[in-house]
């Protein structure tokens, strides 16, 4: 069954130099209880296309066209009070900065405290043992302690395990994981990733994990979405996607992942890197986005943009190559 | 915590004597003294009259040694006599500093009371009408100058409304106080609206409000838990230093509505050259001053669990 579907979002930002397209008809489908991978280089989309599920783009910015179909109804519709039963109850957020993301003058038990009592309606008292309950599942020592702490007396990885908690703490449908790793040390991050699958597995809640980390996609994910300047470029099968990648994009992504060990080789190839940069979102192109950035770029490509071909009934892929 | 108000405070004394010592030696090279100015502008005093006046007040002895006089005095506790008005210069102050802080808290409050909530609905609702308005309200607030507000004020409510006394304490009465209270608390009230709108702005881009949208719950807790009381130690820190400035416009406004605070003791006593009344009331003024600003330090620890005042990390 498909928990998430989203047809054809555009999702645009108002400027003074124009319009933004910042998600550009995009279409993703996540089943119950999967892992659904978004990839993509910074600028590509992929945020956007998270909060813009959750609802909270603000103007300047706004969602333009298309479904967010959530259990079957569109999200689209809802008023904000409908929403706000959503939002954080069945489908809940966690961000990539664990330093900002937390309010740095309440106690931890009140951030997640306000969050079961506006779901579950507990009290105040209860939802302090809640958290206390919340905080042991993430693993975070002294947990009666933790819970009267501030944020500013955690470490970063202890803070994105609060923000965890805090997400999973209404049993939510779908977790939605934006960069939930990016910043911090390594060894935190294979922890954090360890955690979110053990919860997983308890509460069957699916993830939709963005990231531009392949590795914790490779590591996690089964199904997986490539994105670039704002739509999708490739999507498939995780195996498929890493053994037989089909956009020229996903494959140079792939080949500008570090691999432990390379630099012993006698040759010591650099690594290899997208040359240029992603393009502007605010012009539309008559020609492939990817262009400019392309190795296997021919004529054709400057001429026509090129369309969301499927290959199978879970892949598809955008580029010239497999159209027509 | 306890270490930290009796450093604060003991640092109070450096400060006062600092200041002390500067205004003693401009006052008292300014052209002309007490003996001069007492005969006003057309009666000049005889040269005999004069120097026994000196002598009387010890205007004859050098600077130094008045100085140390003064000083000693201070320490007492007794800021000496009135040159002119032969009452201590403490009576004076005691009888004079209560109107000035009726109406300077008045100030605070309308300005507190009206600017927090015009700033913060002019950052909520950015661009549309209300903040454009509030905004112009904010920016004339701040240039208008008190003593044209004022003379606005008396001539509208008291000459054609016939609403409110024109001038005067009265017997200190509620009627009396509206109009220097406004006029003295609108600049105020402009800076807090402005001041307020900036932070609010600034706080609803952190990622910590995002997250708090994202928890579902209404967007009043949002505002109230999570943007207003980030917002609140910025709004804090104006409200203390602007307080400086706002005691400094009781002199015009007590003047212009001849409200008999220490503002109006304070500009008489600098035309008569009443140089100990003149320095009492800066030095009580600059107290008060001393006073709030630590309130204010000290409500920061209330505030923000990440601030706190002990010695280890300092």
């Amino acid at each position: 069954m498909d928990i998430l579907k989203i047809n054809h979002l555009k999702t645009q930002f108002h400027g003074l130099d124009g319009t933004a397209h910042a998600v550009n008809d995009v279409s993703l489908t996540m089943k119950k209880g999967d892992i659904l991978g978004v990839v993509g280089e910074s600028g590509s989309g992929k945020s956007v296309t998270a909060l813009s599920v959750m609802g909270l783009i603000k103007p300047p910015g706004e969602i333009v066209s298309g479904e967010i179909l959530f259990d079957g109804t569109d999200l689209r519709n809802l008023s904000e009070k409908e929403m706000r039963k959503i939002r954080g109850n069945r489908i809940s957020m966690i961000f990539q900065e664990p330093m900002t993301s937390l309010n740095p003058l309440l106690r931890i038990r009140d951030q997640i405290g306000e969050m079961v009592m506006e779901h579950q309606n507990l009290s105040k008292k209860e939802s302090y043992n809640y958290c206390v309950e919340m905080l042991e599942k993430v693993q975070i020592p002294h947990p009666e302690k933790r819970a009267k702490d501030y944020p500013h007396q955690m470490s970063g990885g202890m803070r994105q395990r609060v923000m965890i908690a805090m997400a999973l703490s209404c049993n939510p449908e779908i977790l939605i994981a934006d960069e939930p790793t990016t910043a911090l040390d390594v060894t935190i991050q294979a922890q954090v990733i360890d955690l979110m699958l053990n919860l997983k597995e308890q509460y069957e809640t699916g993830i939709l994990m963005i990231t531009h980390d392949l590795g914790v996609i490779a590591e996690i994910a089964k199904q997986v979405v490539v994105m670039y300047a704002g739509q999708v470029v490739e999507k498939g099968d995780v195996f498929e996607i890493f053994d037989n990648p089909k956009h020229p994009y996903t494959s140079s992504l792939l080949k500008s992942i570090p691999k432990l060990g390379r630099r012993t080789q006698s040759s010591r190839p650099r690594l290899e890197e997208i040359k240029g940069v992603v393009p502007d979102l605010f012009t539309v192109r008559k020609y492939c986005d990817f262009f400019r950035r392309c190795p296997d770029a021919t004529d054709e490509c400057s001429k026509k943009r090129p369309a969301l071909v499927n290959i199978n009934s879970n892949s598809a892929v955008r580029c010239l190559k497999y159209e027509g | 915590m306890l270490q930290y108000v009796v450093k604060r405070i003991l640092l109070f004394i450096p400060t006062i004597f600092f200041i002390s010592l500067i205004m003693f030696f401009i006052l008292n090279v300014l052209p002309g003294d007490a003996t001069t100015m007492s005969g006003g502008l057309k009666r000049q005093l005889d040269e005999q009259t004069t120097a026994n006046m000196r002598k009387q007040l010890g205007l004859d002895q050098p600077l130094h040694i008045r100085y140390f006089k003064y000083m000693k005095g201070i320490v007492k506790g007794d800021f000496g006599k009135s040159y002119l008005r032969n009452e201590s210069v403490n009576l004076l102050i005691s009888e004079r500093i209560m109107p000035t802080l009726q109406i300077s808290l008045a100030a605070i409050l309308i300005a507190v009371g009206i600017g927090i909530p015009l700033g913060f609905i002019s950052a909520l609702k950015q661009g549309s009408w209300i903040d454009t308005l509030s905004m112009v309200t904010a920016v004339s607030g701040v240039s208008i100058p008190q003593f044209w507000l004022g003379l606005i004020l008396m001539y509208v409510f008291s000459l054609v409304l016939n609403w409110l006394p024109p001038q005067g304490y009265g017997d200190g009465g509620f009627m009396h106080m509206i109009m220097p209270s406004v006029t003295l608390g609108v600049g105020y009230m402009a800076l807090i609206a402005r001041t307020t709108r900036a932070a609010v702005i600034e706080v609803l881009n952190e990622d910590f409000v995002r997250t708090a949208r994202a928890k579902g719950i209404s967007e009043l807790a949002v505002n109230y838990r999570h943007v207003f009381k980030n917002t609140l130690i910025l709004i804090l820190t104006t409200v203390g230093l602007q307080f400086g400035s706002l005691v400094g416009q009781t002199v015009i406004v007590e003047k212009l509505f001849s409200w008999p605070g220490i503002g109006s003791l304070l500009v008489d006593s600098i035309f008569q050259r009443d140089i100990p009344v003149t320095q009492g009331c800066v030095l009580v003024i600059i107290g008060v001053f001393l006073i709030v600003n630590l309130v204010i330090d000290l409500l920061y620890v209330v505030i923000d669990p990440r601030i706190k005042y002990t010695e280890s990390n300092r």
